[in-house]
């Protein structure tokens, strides 16, 4: 017991003894050691806007073979994207100058605050693409309701055996459930475009606000789609 | 005195030797000319008429099998429109349209959830 006690006794006092040894060499290596987390922080701020430009790039090819978008939004989206990979690419040189810890911690936070590739421009890029394609469906449902009009008034004038009463409420529908469509997409690429990371730091939510609205579109379509359906299906049936 | 001997209707009379050889009827007309060399202008009329059906046989299969369009590859080229007077064809489209809308609203959905690596945003 008294041996046990004695050996924790000695073991503390040497511990205790190493304290201004142990001292003395962190002061003497921290020049070093603040040089190597600045390393550490550039390699791992160069792989990062690396990951990046990969995304961007890649993003960049889809667009430039894209045929869905229109070319105004098209040329829009690439010089966003286009001048982005540019700004990267010219921090990525000077986080590689940097030469104190404090320029690179901020250039580092800078890659994601200050470009936000994923959290916004990337998939703005795929809302503008996706918010193209709502206006095609839609001119085609216009141009399907029109065709429809003119087959049920053609009816009317026939006196066929058509359930008119019924097929000029779902007529009516389907022009309305478009107009809401049009109204939820209405100015939606524009205001994509406009969207800055600054918007994305002040509020998270700015995507999905637009991502709503196109949920709210696709509803209608749905509704107007169904429509129409059934003014074809009463049209056959009446013939 | 005459050289020749006095003819008697007893000597046998052996007939001059053109008479044995069947004389050329000319017809009258003047002997046949010499063969003209050949017309060289006709054959290069001819090598240039071939040279042109080949020439048309060629642009009319490069234009058959570019599907009657000049070739560029990067224009788009028309997608075929249903027949107007037809709703179920529009239908149909429309269709195939939402689809691809599906499709596109998916990406988006997944391009918003990404959050990726160390830095995520």
């Amino acid at each position: 017991m008294k041996l046990k006690t004695l050996s924790r006794s000695a073991l503390a006092a040497l511990l205790f003894a190493a304290i201004p040894f142990a001292s003395a060499i962190a002061v003497t290596s921290t020049p070093a050691a603040q040089a190597q987390r600045l390393t550490n922080l550039q390699t791992r701020g160069t792989a990062e806007i690396d990951r990046r430009l990969a995304s961007l790039n890649a993003a960049l090819s889809k667009l430039n073979a894209s045929t869905k978008l229109s070319k105004s939004d098209k040329d829009a989206v690439i010089a966003q994207v286009s001048d982005e990979a540019g700004a990267l690419t010219a921090l990525r040189t000077k986080l590689a100058a940097d030469t104190d810890l404090a320029t690179a911690r901020a250039d580092v936070a800078g890659i994601v605050t200050g470009y936000r590739v994923y959290a916004l421009l990337l998939p703005k890029a795929r809302l503008i693409a996706t918010a193209d394609r709502f206006a095609l469906v839609e001119d085609q449902l216009t141009q399907l309701h029109a065709k429809l009009q003119a087959k049920v008034d053609s009816a009317k004038a026939g006196s066929q055996s058509v359930d008119l009463i019924a097929l000029q409420p779902s007529l009516d529908d389907m022009a309305a459930k478009i107009a809401s469509a049009k109204t939820a997409t209405d100015g939606l690429v524009a205001k994509l475009l406009a969207l800055q990371p600054s918007d994305y730091n002040a509020d998270h939510t700015v995507l999905t606000t637009h991502r709503q609205s196109l949920a709210a579109a696709r509803a209608d379509i749905k509704a107007a789609r169904d429509d129409a359906k059934r003014v074809i299906d009463a049209l056959k049936a009446g013939k | 005195m005459p050289d020749t001997p006095p003819e008697s209707n007893d000597t046998p009379r052996m007939p001059p030797p053109s008479a044995t050889v069947e004389p050329f009827v000319s017809g009258g007309g003047p002997p046949p000319a010499a063969p003209e060399p050949p017309k060289r202008t006709g054959k290069v009329v001819t090598i240039i008429g071939l040279l042109i059906l080949v020439a048309a046989l060629g642009a009319g299969a490069y234009y058959y099998f570019n599907n009657g369009t000049t070739s560029n590859s990067n224009t788009t080229k028309p997608t075929p429109t249903p027949s107007p007077s037809d709703p179920d064809s529009s239908l149909e489209e429309l269709d195939s349209s939402i689809s691809d809308l599906d499709t596109d609203l998916s990406s988006a959905d997944a391009t918003l959830n990404d959050k990726q690596g160390d830095l995520s945003e």
